[in-house]
């Protein structure tokens, strides 16, 4: 009996701690159970002892010992044993890869040499599956310090190996480990090479590459030596090559110390790169290869560019015509830009961090897989390949195309003119870039927000209108610290309405879209040194205001948010943002936040 | 052997009281969610939600009041394919908890199966009636249902109107775009029509549509690449010459080859060509041009597209790792149901997978493209249904680049690379 009692309780125990009957009913049904169970076991032990007293005893211990121990060398050994294909491949472990924008082409392409490679060795199996996805270097590290919760997943995939452009971005991350405890685990690789950020002159200003005149100085010297001979200077303003430009240019000879008493020298070189940029016509904020794709249009009257070196090689190569003239020559293609390399200058040293989230544990497969890619990409044959993708490698691999003069760059530049670390120090990013918002101070922002119906469309719980007006809200008090700003709603049905933060949330959208009106009356709201942005879901359906009105609109920079069925590649936000120096930034409802504080950065 | 037989027979008797009561455990008449339904949470993992006014999650708050033990929520992932390929076989590949459905590209199916991702659903106890029959064939692989269709996808022409004539067939476009490029017209307009040609999955659904529609195949239903064909050269030579920039008209805008579906969509928008080859999706998009709010006469049409379409969409899952397969599987039936299914494409404009819908006057009120799209689909054809289409599909991309560049000649080492990409 003391056996049917023990099962019972037993039994009782795992029930009620893994699967607790719920409600007065289970509970009844639950305790007569556990009686008759108590029954039955004690009836069944007994038959069970009865019947094995028969048996012959040795045996079934000597064939139960040795079957334990088979068991136990099986799943000991198993695992070992290398698995057996019938004609097929295990499937290739997913790695996902992060990087940037700027650098998303060349490591895509690496990582296909990379899979290539490794089927090679696996015998035409393919072991790896790398995928390579970009985001801002800014929300790539707001991501890894929120253990990409599910509002990243929405930007991209949960990544493996973060491949930023500078280590200056791993230590923030790891320092914002530090503080907070959220992020994932890096085993950091320092440097895959380094491609340091230049100058690029166009061809027609009879810079040579070896003039020492231009080369090796710092950048306050080629920002004067540029000024002085009359060549304008524009930058991409929200990449990291833009960010880590201006920080050298105003810490270049001392300048830190100097701005900090004075900025006096900063708001000057900020007046002459504005004047620079509209005169071009470059999209102000815009990303590199807008930049570039109007430094093309421009032909030989193009400014100066500060770019990364690999950009600038891709940009010379698409240029270059098919008699194969370089950009070294006299009398090489017009419009080919040459390297200059300032003493001063940082690089792009793309560090390579693995990563591990305690949250999303990787397999054994994936995770060999992973330091597999990394192996290579630390390898001769990985630095052969960085070379054809435009990449330095690090010292020791010889250079080949396309880093060459013809493609307007020096192979030897780096180590002779370069004496600067590849990072700013600690605190002086920051520093730099405060100071830099500090001077730029725009006169009167005008935020214009689409009212018409279909902004009742519902997101989630809520409608875009809505979440559009939390955007701008949650923006104006840090706007408003830099520039009077003012709010419009515009719909067919309220015409362009001046509203405060009180009532802009209390408008009901209602009616047509009068997108061109908007522009019209918002950048001359804004005036001649404001900035009008512009939040819309749709595309201009009122007919009052024509494009050519809007062509002849001069002064207010126009910058657009668009969202829902808006799109920046509309003829007229394509017009009238490069007219004005502006720029678009077509993104999603969910993030409209975040993305109308990237696109007020520039501002 | 001595057995006390009495004990013995009590024991017996008890054994079947006690097999009855687990039998009635299994089916839990005191539970207040469904009869055999696993309780705990449920994870869908999904690319964005792009209907109007974010009807999945409408309808997955919908089966939450109704199943209050088995709480679904949606983990988006990120809009592009590529994005959401990675995230969700690098979930199914890694040890953490799996999410309890995928709700994946109708092209993904064949692989996720093969690899074991997903489990088969019981085919018999699965109600399948109802379904179109083409997006239901996405969800058999190897003679075994998979999944079920949530939403599907056919390309759609659209054209101006009233100033251009409905095509028919690809003679009609270009004979249409002679007309209206010889005589005095829009100076916007820079040729016939455009497509989705950048290099990108857009790029693989046009070329299969180009050599479809000239009768020719990629791959055959024994799974060999054919393209070395004169109708499938056919059909790479008329997107090449069309794109030709000398030629006179020019059919299909060289911009084209840059374009994806915004892109396409803006052009068409702007006046800049008279035909489009595109979703669904747009037609809201530059039905919203005319007007926000009233019911104006839109500036375009639509019609069937001269050869079959491929077929898009999306279909859900059971991950074979679920703890709740069962759950799981309900949650799946509620979505595809009949009445799910309406609201998607009524409301959010999603395709619904079921017939029925498109028979409904509302839909047929709200979606005036309903009968040309439910023609369209019953009309498309499957990309290769293989585990290894990711890679084929890059192979493909490759292959039709270079014949657009090469003026439409097909390089001549394509069937040896599409074969090898196709077998992994």
């Amino acid at each position: 009996m003391i056996n049917g009692v023990l099962i019972a309780v037993g039994t009782i125990i795992v029930a009620v701690v893994t699967d607790p009957p719920e409600g007065v009913v289970s509970w009844i049904i639950f305790v007569v159970g556990a009686l008759l169970l108590a029954v039955v076991g004690a009836g069944l032990v007994e038959v069970i002892t009865a019947f094995l007293l028969d048996l012959p005893h040795e045996r079934i211990i000597a064939v139960a010992i040795v079957v334990t121990l088979a068991c136990g060398a099986a799943f000991v050994l198993v695992p070992g044993i290398p698995r057996i294909r019938l004609g097929g491949c295990d499937p290739p472990a997913q790695v996902r890869v992060l990087t940037t924008p700027e650098l998303l082409a060349p490591y895509r392409a690496l990582a296909g040499r990379f899979e290539d490679a490794e089927a090679e060795r696996d015998g035409s199996c393919r072991p790896a599956d790398v995928h390579v996805f970009a985001l801002p270097a800014k929300r790539a590290m707001a991501g890894l310090g929120a253990e990409w919760s599910a509002e990243y997943l929405e930007d991209g995939p949960r990544p493996d190996i973060w491949l930023p452009e500078n280590g200056m971005h791993v230590e923030t991350v790891k320092n914002s480990k530090e503080m907070t405890g959220f992020g994932p685990v890096m085993d950091v690789t320092p440097s895959l090479g380094s491609s340091p950020i230049v100058l690029a002159v166009p061809a027609h200003t009879g810079i040579k590459l070896t003039d020492e005149a231009w080369q090796g100085q710092t950048w306050r010297t080629l920002v004067d030596k540029l000024r002085a001979a009359g060549v304008g200077l524009a930058r991409p303003v929200t990449s990291t090559v833009g960010e880590l430009a201006t920080v050298a240019i105003y810490g270049s000879e001392d300048g830190r110390v100097q701005l900090r008493q004075n900025p006096a020298w900063a708001q000057g070189f900020e007046a002459w790169v504005d004047s620079s940029t509209k005169s071009g016509q470059y999209p102000s904020g815009a990303d590199v290869d807008a930049l570039l794709r109007k430094q093309r249009e421009l032909g030989t009257a193009g400014a100066a560019l500060v770019l990364a070196e690999p950009d600038l090689i891709r940009y010379n190569q698409s240029v270059r015509d098919r008699s194969g003239r370089g950009c070294d020559v006299p009398n090489g293609p017009p419009a080919c830009m040459r390297a200059l390399y300032p003493s001063d200058t940082y690089s792009f040293d793309r560090p390579l961090a693995l990563l591990t989230w305690s949250e999303a544990p990787r397999s054994a497969s994936q995770r060999d897989a992973a330091v597999a890619f990394r192996t290579w990409l630390t390898s001769a044959a990985g630095a052969e390949a960085a070379v054809l993708q435009r990449l330095r490698p690090p010292p020791g691999t010889p250079l080949q195309e396309p880093v060459s003069m013809a493609n307007g760059v020096v192979p030897g530049g780096p180590p002779n003119y370069v004496s600067g670390q590849a990072s700013p120090g600690p605190g002086v990013a920051e520093e730099m870039t405060g100071i830099k918002d500090t001077v730029r101070r725009t006169g009167r922002v005008v935020v214009s927000l689409d009212a018409s119906g279909s902004m009742r469309q519902r997101v989630g719980g809520e409608t875009r209108y809505s979440l559009a007006v939390k955007a701008i809200l949650a923006e104006q008090d840090n706007l408003a610290k830099r520039a009077q700003v003012s709010l419009h709603v515009f719909s067919a049905t309220l015409g362009v309405l001046p509203v405060d933060k009180d009532s802009i949330g209390r408008v009901r959208p209602v009616g047509n879209t009068p997108q061109h009106r908007a522009i019209l009356d918002g950048a001359r709201a804004a005036g001649q040194d404001g900035v009008l942005v512009l939040l819309t879901d749709g595309s201009n359906n009122v007919d009052d205001v024509s494009p050519q009105q809007l062509a002849d609109l001069a002064g207010a920079r126009v910058l657009v948010l668009a969202f829902g069925e808006a799109s920046c590649g509309t003829q007229v936000l394509i017009d009238v943002t490069g007219h004005s120096g502006g720029s678009c930034r077509q993104v999603g409802v969910t993030t409209l936040q975040a993305d109308l504080a990237e696109l007020l950065r520039s501002v | 052997m001595k057995v006390k037989w009495s004990s013995f027979g009590l024991g017996a008797v008890a054994t079947l009281v006690v097999g009855a009561l687990v039998a009635a455990g299994v089916v839990r008449p005191w539970e207040s969610g469904a009869p055999g339904l696993e309780k705990g949470p449920l994870v869908i993992i999904s690319g964005k939600d792009q209907s109007n006014g974010g009807q999945r999650q409408e309808l997955v708050n919908q089966w939450n009041k109704t199943h209050p033990d088995h709480p679904a929520r949606i983990e988006e992932l990120a809009l592009g394919a590529d994005d959401q390929y990675s995230e969700m076989v690098a979930r199914a590949q890694g040890p953490a908890r799996k999410p309890d459905i995928y709700n994946l590209d109708a092209a993904w199916t064949a692989e996720f199966a093969e690899r074991d991702y997903i489990a088969e659903l019981d085919e018999p106890a699965a109600d399948t009636s109802g379904f179109m029959a083409n997006p239901l064939r996405t969800c058999w692989h190897e003679g075994k249902l998979w999944a079920l269709p949530f939403n599907t996808d056919a390309g759609l022409l659209y054209h101006r109107h009233p100033d251009v004539k409905a095509p028919s067939t690809w003679k009609d476009i270009v004979n249409e775009t002679r007309r209206l490029m010889g005589g005095p017209h829009d100076s916007r307009l820079v040729a016939g029509y455009t497509a989705q040609l950048a290099d990108y999955e857009g790029l693989v659904v046009n070329g299969f549509e180009a050599i479809w529609d000239e009768g020719g195949e990629v791959v055959d239903e024994n799974g060999k690449v054919v393209i070395d064909s004169p109708q499938a050269r056919a059909g790479l030579l008329r997107l090449a010459d069309g794109l030709r920039s000398d030629a006179n008209p020019r059919v299909i805008m060289q911009e084209a080859r840059d374009q994806d579906e915004t892109a396409s969509m803006n052009a068409f928008a702007e006046g800049k060509v008279a035909f489009m080859r595109n979703w669904p999706v747009a037609y809201r998009n530059l039905d919203s041009l005319t007007s926000d709010d009233a019911n104006q006469t839109a500036f375009f049409k639509v019609v069937p597209l001269p050869g079959p379409s491929v077929l898009g969409g999306q279909n859900l899952a059971v991950s074979s790792k679920s703890e709740r397969p069962r759950a799981a599987r309900a949650l799946i039936e509620f979505l595809t149901g009949p009445r799910s299914q309406q609201i998607l494409f009524e409301r959010g404009g999603f395709a619904a997978t079921r017939d029925v819908v498109y028979e409904d006057a509302e839909v047929r009120h709200r979606r005036p493209y309903a009968e040309a799209l439910r023609d369209t689909i019953n009309r498309a054809k499957l990309r290769p249904v293989s585990p290894c289409y990711v890679r084929f599909a890059e192979a493909f991309r490759a292959v039709v680049n270079e014949t657009l560049n090469a003026g439409g000649k097909l390089p001549s080492n394509a069937t040896e690379r599409l074969t090898a990409a196709l077998n992994c």
